[in-house]
């Protein structure tokens, strides 16, 4: 798998948070990826961009391109040297019921990602890195069209 | 910090607050609205309150819980409250985010601020 960075951008505060959830727009715009994938990708920069800032205080974030075979992907890489998570997925846990904000960040992260990792060691920091590949035209399936022809006659038994 | 102030276009017409929320917010600016739509309420004599976010292309786990209980806040404050113009994309995302993890079955949704503003 071939990764070419494309963006390194700083996250210390709000006004970079908000200049992330941007590039990484433009950079999933470029890429072709759907509105729908658009807008999942930018709304997974922004909750993982918020989680540094609420808990780490200032990290970064790494923009790539991925490239295998017959895919293109977008790479992102949120890393910072805070606290770390005591225990991953109990945060993820509480993440899906309560509104804790770090868990479900990072609930949210997993979902709308097609490759969700993530390395805390207590103490040192922590990395994410979600992936997302363009659905390309040729691999999707044909559309299926409702045929009435199939249906008319007595309903199968 | 006073371009917080200026940005945010919050009015008051007929007897209701409009908040068209038009570009990307950042969470202070986000938090500053909240602050202006309540001191409004207090000043004002208004009935309903409607935050627009059909300028936005991406709401947050954090932006749609702040719109979800500054509308609680408001209705605290006697004042009925919506959230109008969600653009299909984001609407889909915020489906698949989970309805009842935000809480935003708990207000009452329109399509545009023309619903409430006659």
């Amino acid at each position: 798998m071939q990764e070419q960075i494309l963006e390194e951008i700083p996250i210390k505060n709000d006004y970079d948070a908000v200049r992330v959830r941007q590039a990484v727009r433009r950079r999933a715009l470029e890429m072709g990826f759907s509105m729908i994938a658009q807008t999942k990708i930018s709304t997974v920069a922004s909750e993982l961009a918020r989680n540094i800032l609420n808990y780490a205080e200032e990290g970064s974030i790494r923009i790539s391109k991925v490239t295998d075979a017959n895919r293109q992907g977008l790479k992102l890489v949120f890393q910072d040297n805070g606290p770390g998570i005591r225990d991953v997925a109990q945060a993820m846990r509480n993440g899906y019921s309560s509104t804790m904000s770090l868990g479900m960040g990072l609930a949210i992260s997993k979902k709308f990602s097609n490759v969700f990792d993530i390395q805390t060691t207590e103490g040192k920091g922590t990395t994410v890195t979600v992936t997302n590949w363009v659905k390309s035209h040729e691999n999707r399936r044909p559309p299926r069209i409702f045929n009435p022809a199939k249906f008319s006659g007595s309903p199968a038994k | 910090m006073n371009e917080l102030e200026l940005n945010v276009p919050v009015l008051v017409i007929k007897n209701t607050i409009v908040v068209a929320l038009q570009f990307d917010l950042n969470d202070r600016m986000v938090q500053s609205i909240q602050d202006q739509v309540l001191t409004l309420i207090e000043q004002r004599n208004v009935q309903r309150l409607v935050i627009s976010v059909a300028g936005l292309d991406v709401i947050d786990s954090f932006l749609a819980r702040m719109l979800v209980s500054t509308l609680k806040m408001a209705a605290m404050m006697g004042v009925q409250g919506f959230l109008a113009g969600i653009k299909p994309y984001v609407a889909l995302t915020l489906v698949d985010m989970g309805l009842e993890r935000l809480h935003l079955f708990d207000v009452k949704i329109v399509s545009s601020v023309e619903d409430v503003v006659v």
